[in-house]
């Protein structure tokens, strides 16, 4: 009886420590899959766009988990200016004013993934813009560095940055040309504003082991993502990833 | 009908203002447009003009058959409506938010095209009002208003040039509208003109300070971008009838084409120069010969491995000082460097002089203002090296419709021909995947050396970087010696193999990794036996180039759309030719608008008088003299073009000679005694022929002044002109005047078809010459009017 007793009772309390782990388990998933879309659990409308936002991401072959992980994370509606802000889940770079734009998601995602980065790698972001891939990065790793040459957009990017939780990301205003050397060596380095030419000063602070993403060629004609990596050795090369131009732009 | 309230005199100074005003509008325009768009956009406004003048026709039908007003309040009007209508047009165009990028994206954006034209014919419709009013004055004082109208016409192609040099063209449309209010108030009497007059100039005057003194540029080209780096600032500016040139300190903005990623050396600060809001180059503040030398890490410097010191080099006009900076760091013993744009010159030599450490002003440099085709004409110099201007960015294929006189085979074996017995010709392109430009350069030198009869594959040397192609073209076959120090100059720079004589596949895309070595196996396959093969089956079209077929940068065959739509998927659009694209969109649209304009509205109003056979007679008489004028016009104009260095030039000789002597032409129509079944039949056939041998004997004609001054080619442009446009101008007043012998009533149709016809005909020409060749576009010229001549035959004749 006792036997039987204890073992009904084991059983229930099996049972019971059973459906405890579920619950618990079912907590925490609801609780990840509503941190995972952090902008999503304020407004299901986004959440929505948000999903169909990184579904056409993975429909073009992007299909890093990590990276889609990071990006569902980050609310891109918070970084887009009010005027543009209905567009801010479409996969098209949106006019952030001053001449700049914040990337198309796609972009995003690719020349993140082509990063490859990983919880200690050290990254450095030329062209803060809207803060917006700064905070995918920060998503990554710990460890960014971003410069921007426009001070009132740095600014801009500064308090959104802030807003949204990302305090740990570093800011600078400058010329990214130069890059970053008191912080450098990179394990990344990604370039996000349209670049005419790859500047060397970055290619000397890439770390041996190292890649840089870089988009060039004019901004309305096509633009070629190009990868530079820096062997073991110090030995630089280059490759060509895609075409990534024009998307429409979109204005106010 | 007699006009009394005008005397004779006035009226005919009108018409002559009018005329001048007219033309002076129309390439004021096309200069508005290329800072705001593009500048290869002239058919554009030509198609307009052709627009306004065939809807200022049903207008004035309209208005006669429904209206009581008099031929002289009549022409008031269109006066006043056309000093008011100048700057409404440009407000109005302003208004219309075309942006021909996404024009790929955003199908909708074509329809901006049809509203950019609506709102710009507005003059030309009042202009026509005007003139054709005049034409209904007493018949005796006809031809002097012809007369007058041609004149005018013919000298404002002219002087708007040189204003152009003066003044904006927003401050000359503002005041070609000034000057026509002007004329509409001189010696007016009664109450209500007089204070029409005054509503008006108040009207004018309010426009005009609201009227922005610039064109908005759009967002897309790169001045807005720079300006908006901090620190930017324009340093100096020129405007002409070849541009705007602006020079912008941008201290944010670093670059050399192509630079390797193995470079260690610094740059001097640039000035960036802005052709029309593109950029176009980069001048160097206080550069020495040995600042220079980081371009030595660019693969414009391979021409230098194969010639050190080269003794005589010739530099085509490029708009920045890459080009000359690597002559001066190789230090060259006697350089010719060459400005097209006079502008640039005065900028480079004068205005930035101090600034730049005056390169230009060294005693081995000589910077001529001359096109490079018009300068080799000149010289009898031998060179070491040609070093032609970089080419290839992409504009997202908005260049596609516009003629290149430097890239033909035509002009490259000018340049061969001018080099020394160990001679080189060198280029450089940006570089693209899938490979374009670069693939038709190789395919080009192969076409020249086999031309020269040398062996392309042992005579050619391209290496490329991460973003830029050079290829060099040795008069001598390249050495062992040569190309070991080419292999060497790269292997240090990462610049990887594209073609040595002795390439081995293991050399080639090892620096700047593509999927496929797609730019040593295009070489490969263009250099060898499978080029024809690999022509006929490349996702582009990478024909040579001709005089005949000058679009260098057109690479879409006729369906190659669906072709690259398989080979990339959802990025084709991409590379999609928005410059086709427009052009597409604005045939499309305008013959839409002149259908529904020019040409519907008689149905209702005059119905569809006579007999079937006759309809079809006098329709095809007239739609096939509109569209023979105008494809012939508008080849003369994108051939010229490439004669007299730029579209401007060539469409103020060109619109002015076709102008003047076809208004001559219209007016000796009158005089001529035969019958007219007889005139119109020799006249219309002494065209087609006349145009047959034209194209046969264009080029040979050409050359005889290809190296004179401008203005001379000008004029010898319009004194070429002359012998067609003569009897050109003749048939369509005799078509006219036959009409009025017994189907008077088709009058109406014949003017409509024919500018339905001449606008069709003015978008539809660039279409077939970047297809077929300025050629077909002259034989099928030649084929209507011989059509032409042949339906004459049946008009009335008494």
């Amino acid at each position: 009886m006792v036997t039987e007793t204890s073992g009904n009772r084991a059983l229930t309390r099996g049972f019971m420590s059973s459906k405890a782990i579920l619950l618990v388990l079912a907590f925490v998933l609801l609780f990840l899959l509503a941190s995972s879309g952090s902008a999503a659990a304020d407004d299901p409308k986004t959440d929505k766009a948000m999903q169909q936002m990184l579904a056409v991401i993975s429909g073009y072959g992007m299909k890093d988990p990590d990276v889609l992980k990071a990006m569902g994370r980050v609310p891109r509606h918070e970084f887009v200016p009010d005027e543009n802000r209905r567009y801010s889940y479409q996969d098209t770079p949106l006019a952030i004013g001053y001449g700049q734009t914040i990337s198309q998601p796609f972009i995003v995602a690719e020349m993140t993934r082509q990063l490859q980065l990983t919880p200690t790698s050290k990254v450095l972001e030329i062209g803060t813009g809207s803060g917006y891939q700064a905070a995918v990065l920060a998503e990554l790793t710990s460890r960014v560095y971003s410069i921007e040459i426009i001070e009132p957009l740095l600014d801009r990017a500064r308090n959104t940055l802030r807003e949204n939780g990302y305090d740990m990301i570093n800011l600078r205003h400058g010329d990214g040309y130069y890059g970053w050397p008191e912080a450098a060596p990179f394990d990344g380095i990604i370039v996000t504003c349209a670049a005419g030419e790859i500047p060397p000063p970055l290619v000397d602070q890439l770390a041996p082991g190292g890649r840089m993403l870089i988009p060039v060629g004019k901004r309305f004609g096509t633009q070629y993502l190009i990868l530079v990596t820096k062997d073991q050795d110090g030995s630089v090369s280059s490759r060509n990833l895609m075409a990534v131009r024009f998307v429409p732009l979109v204005r106010k | 009908m007699t006009d009394h309230s005008d005397s004779p005199t006035r009226l005919r100074v009108t018409v002559f203002l009018v005329s001048l005003v007219t033309i002076s509008v129309e390439l004021a325009l096309m200069r508005e447009l290329a800072l705001r768009f593009w500048e290869h956009l002239a058919w554009l406004i030509i198609s307009i003009a052709l627009l306004g003048f065939g809807v200022s026709g049903t207008i004035l039908l309209l208005l006669q058959r429904f209206s009581s007003l008099t031929p002289p309040v009549l022409r008031h009007l269109s006066l006043l409506g056309l000093a008011l209508s100048i700057p409404l047009s440009l407000g109005l165009g302003q208004a219309v938010n075309l942006d021909l990028i996404q024009m790929v994206w955003q199908p909708t954006q074509v329809l901006r095209i049809g509203l950019l034209e609506m709102a710009f014919t507005l003059p030309f419709i009042f202009s026509g009002m005007y003139i054709g009013l005049a034409l209904q004055d007493d018949p005796a004082r006809i031809p002097g208003h012809y007369g007058a109208s041609f004149i005018g016409s013919g000298l404002g192609g002219i002087l708007v040039l040189p204003a152009l040099f003066l003044f904006p063209p927003r401050l000359i449309m503002c005041g070609c509208s000034v000057l026509i209010l002007a004329a509409s108030l001189v010696g007016i009497r009664g109450a209500a003109r007089i204070a029409a007059g005054c509503g008006t100039a108040l009207v004018l005057a309010l426009m005009f300070w609201r009227l922005p003194h610039a064109p908005q540029i759009s967002d897309h080209k790169d001045f807005p971008q720079l300006m908006a780096m901090p620190g930017s600032e324009i340093v100096a500016s020129h405007s002409g009838p070849q541009g705007l040139v602006q020079i912008v300190q941008a201290p944010a903005f670093h670059g050399a084409p192509g630079l390797s990623l193995h470079n260690t050396r610094s740059l001097p600060d640039q000035f960036l120069v802005i052709l029309d809001g593109h950029l176009a180059g980069t001048l160097y503040q206080n550069a020495t010969a040995e600042d220079f030398a980081f371009l030595e890490n660019t693969t414009m410097a391979l021409a230098y491995q194969l010639q050190e010191n080269p003794s005589r080099v010739l530099i085509g006009p490029e708009a920045g000082t890459d080009q000359l900076g690597l002559v001066l760091y190789h230090g060259a013993g006697k350089i010719t460097a060459l400005a097209d744009n006079s502008s640039l010159a005065q900028i480079k030599k004068v205005d930035m002089a101090s600034r730049m450490g005056d390169p230009y002003g060294r005693p081995e440099v000589s910077l001529l203002t001359a096109t490079l085709r018009g300068y080799l004409h000149n010289s009898e110099t031998l060179y070491s090296l040609i070093d032609l201007p970089m080419t290839g960015e992409d504009f997202g294929g908005l260049k596609s419709a516009a003629t290149n006189a430097l890239l033909t085979l035509d002009t490259l074996r000018m340049c061969f021909s001018q080099l020394a017995e160990d001679g080189l010709l060198s280029i450089t392109t940006h570089a693209h995947v899938p490979p374009r430009e670069s693939l038709r350069l190789v395919n080009l030198f192969a076409d020249l050396l086999v031309d020269s009869n040398l062996d392309p594959g042992a005579h050619l040397a391209v290496i490329r970087s991460w973003a830029t192609v050079t290829l060099v073209a040795a008069k001598t076959q390249i050495t062992f010696e040569q190309a070991g120090r080419i292999r060497s100059f790269s292997e240090a720079r990462g610049f990887d193999l594209v073609w040595l004589p002795d390439i081995s596949p293991a050399e080639v895309n090892r620096f700047h990794v593509l999927d496929d070595p797609q730019y040593y196996l295009g070489a490969m396959s263009l250099l060898g036996d499978r080029k024809s093969r690999f022509i006929a089956t490349y996702i582009y079209d990478l024909t040579s180039p001709r005089d005949s077929t000058p679009f260098f940068h057109h690479f879409s065959r006729g369906l190659s759309f669906l072709e690259l739509s398989d080979q990339l998927g959802k990025r084709s659009r991409s590379y999609a030719e928005i410059g086709k694209l427009l052009l597409i969109g604005a045939l499309v649209q305008a013959s839409l608008l002149a259908l529904v304009l020019i040409v519907l509205p008689l149905l209702p109003i005059v119905g569809v008088p006579g007999a079937k056979s006759e309809q079809l007679l006098v329709i095809g008489f007239f739609s096939a003299i509109g569209c023979g004028f105008m494809l012939l016009e508008m080849s003369f104009l994108q051939r010229l073009e490439m004669y007299l260095g730029h579209p401007l030039y060539a469409a103020a000789a060109v619109l002015s000679g076709f102008l003047f002597f076809g208004g001559i032409g219209s007016i000796l129509s009158a005089r001529i005694k035969a019958p007219p079944n007889r005139r119109h039949w020799v006249i219309g056939l002494a065209i087609a022929l006349l145009t047959v041998f034209y194209l046969m004997l264009l080029d040979i004609f050409l050359s005889l002044a290809g190296g004179a001054h401008l203005s001379t080619r000008m004029a010898t442009v319009m004194v070429f002109i002359g012998p067609l446009a003569l009897p050109m101008g003749m048939m369509f007043p005799l078509g006219m005047k036959r009409l009025g012998y017994g189907q008077s009533k088709m009058i109406p149709w014949a003017w409509s078809v024919n500018g339905f016809t001449s606008v069709l005909a003015t978008l539809l020409a660039p279409l077939l010459a970047m297809h077929w060749g300025f050629n077909t576009v002259g034989w099928t010229a030649a084929a209507c009017y011989g059509l032409a001549a042949l339906l004459s035959l049946g008009l009335p004749t008494r």
